[in-house]
């Protein structure tokens, strides 16, 4: 999931490059999504920390494994739905120049 | 963590960490009750929970202690196994309830997260 | 705590009744047998349990923190199997290939009441653990359907 985060973050990072420099209200979606990506993945090393201590049975509990996983799991989406949201306004905004 | 964290899910994962030991204390209990001089613990729930609710909620060490009211057997064993069946079906139960919620939590958040991005 | 370590003191708990089940058992199969491989009467044997201390060190730093109690509740473990130093009952048998020089035979001082009561006690106890075990394992099951 490292590498899926990574290349969301690029494209994330090109888009927001090219929003922050055409119109100022694409600079909240640039401050959120890379929020967004820090979250997720503070959340998912923290999840799979959780899971591999569970793995070990070194005293990680099953619910806070799985919930940790849960909760990254709704972070990608969120960032997910984000990076959307980033993209549709770059492609708006692109058609808009013509 | 404020983009995901809501405090409800905080407050239920103290709850289930904090119902999940308690069901250790009382099978401890139950382990123990032929064993000679062994006094039946409790962990103080209620002050807990209300500590965990009242503010920003830190992982709080849960207190554990005796029991008192419980009669002492010859052996020095007080442990009784009626409170310890109850307070395991109920701990049991606190639990699945915990779970269920932090559930349907966690679902209101993916709604809430893929609805946004219908509009 | 861990929910498998909880799963592990019911564990311990059911080995542990087993054990005087076990005993029990030999009680009663022996409550006639005037020799054994040392010589004499069986003699009658008896579980010591003890509490353990819990291994992890989250309890026992919850433990330094204020708890009443020095030890936090572990699992229970067999300390020993001691033998009871009852004298044994004497009864007058002249013909018995065991009979001393008065023709008195020793025979284990085994009270069959006292022995199933501690059976259906070992019985009571060894259920409620299941039970336990059964608990947790619902909660673990339940934890995992958060993923779902």
């Amino acid at each position: 999931m490292g590498i899926m985060t990574s290349s969301l973050g690029s494209a994330a990072a090109a888009a927001s490059t090219a929003l922050s420099g055409s119109a100022p209200p694409s600079a909240g979606f640039a401050k959120t999504l890379s929020a967004a990506i820090d979250q997720v993945n503070d959340l998912q090393t923290a999840a799979e920390q959780k899971v591999t201590n569970l793995l070990a049975g070194s005293g990680a509990d099953v619910h806070a494994a799985t919930l940790s996983v849960e909760r990254a799991s709704l972070a990608f989406d969120l960032m997910l739905q984000v990076r959307n949201k980033v993209v549709s306004a770059y492609q708006e905004i692109s058609r808009l120049q013509f | 963590m404020n983009l995901i964290d809501t405090p409800l899910m905080q407050h239920l994962s103290h709850f289930l960490d904090a119902t999940a030991f308690r069901s250790g204390i009382i099978a401890g209990n139950i382990a123990n009750i032929d064993t000679p001089g062994y006094h039946a613990r409790d962990v103080d729930f209620h002050s807990q929970l209300t500590a965990l609710m009242s503010d920003d909620p830190q992982p709080v060490t849960p207190r554990v202690t005796e029991i008192a009211g419980l009669t002492e057997r010859p052996d020095g064993n007080n442990v009784n196994i009626d409170r310890e069946g109850l307070a395991l079906g109920q701990a049991q139960l606190q639990f699945q309830t915990g779970i269920a919620l932090m559930k349907s939590e966690i679902h209101r958040l993916s709604q809430a997260i893929h609805e946004g991005a219908q509009s | 705590m861990n929910l498998f370590g909880v799963m592990g003191i019911s564990a311990s708990g059911l080995s542990a009744e087993r054990m005087r089940a076990e005993v029990v058992a030999s009680n009663m199969a022996n409550a006639e047998s005037t020799r054994t491989a040392e010589g004499g009467p069986y003699q009658r044997k008896e579980v010591v349990l003890q509490s353990q201390a819990p291994s992890s060190f989250r309890m026992q730093l919850a433990g330094a923190n204020g708890s009443a109690s020095s030890t936090l509740a572990g699992g229970v473990a067999v300390r020993s199997i001691i033998t009871d130093t009852a004298a044994p009952i004497m009864r007058y048998e002249p013909n018995h290939p065991d009979a001393d020089s008065n023709g008195f035979v020793a025979y284990p001082n085994i009270n069959p009441v006292l022995e199933m009561t501690d059976l259906m006690g070992a019985a009571r106890a060894y259920q409620m653990n299941a039970s336990a075990v059964q608990a947790a394992k619902q909660m673990i099951q339940q934890s995992i359907e958060l993923l779902k």
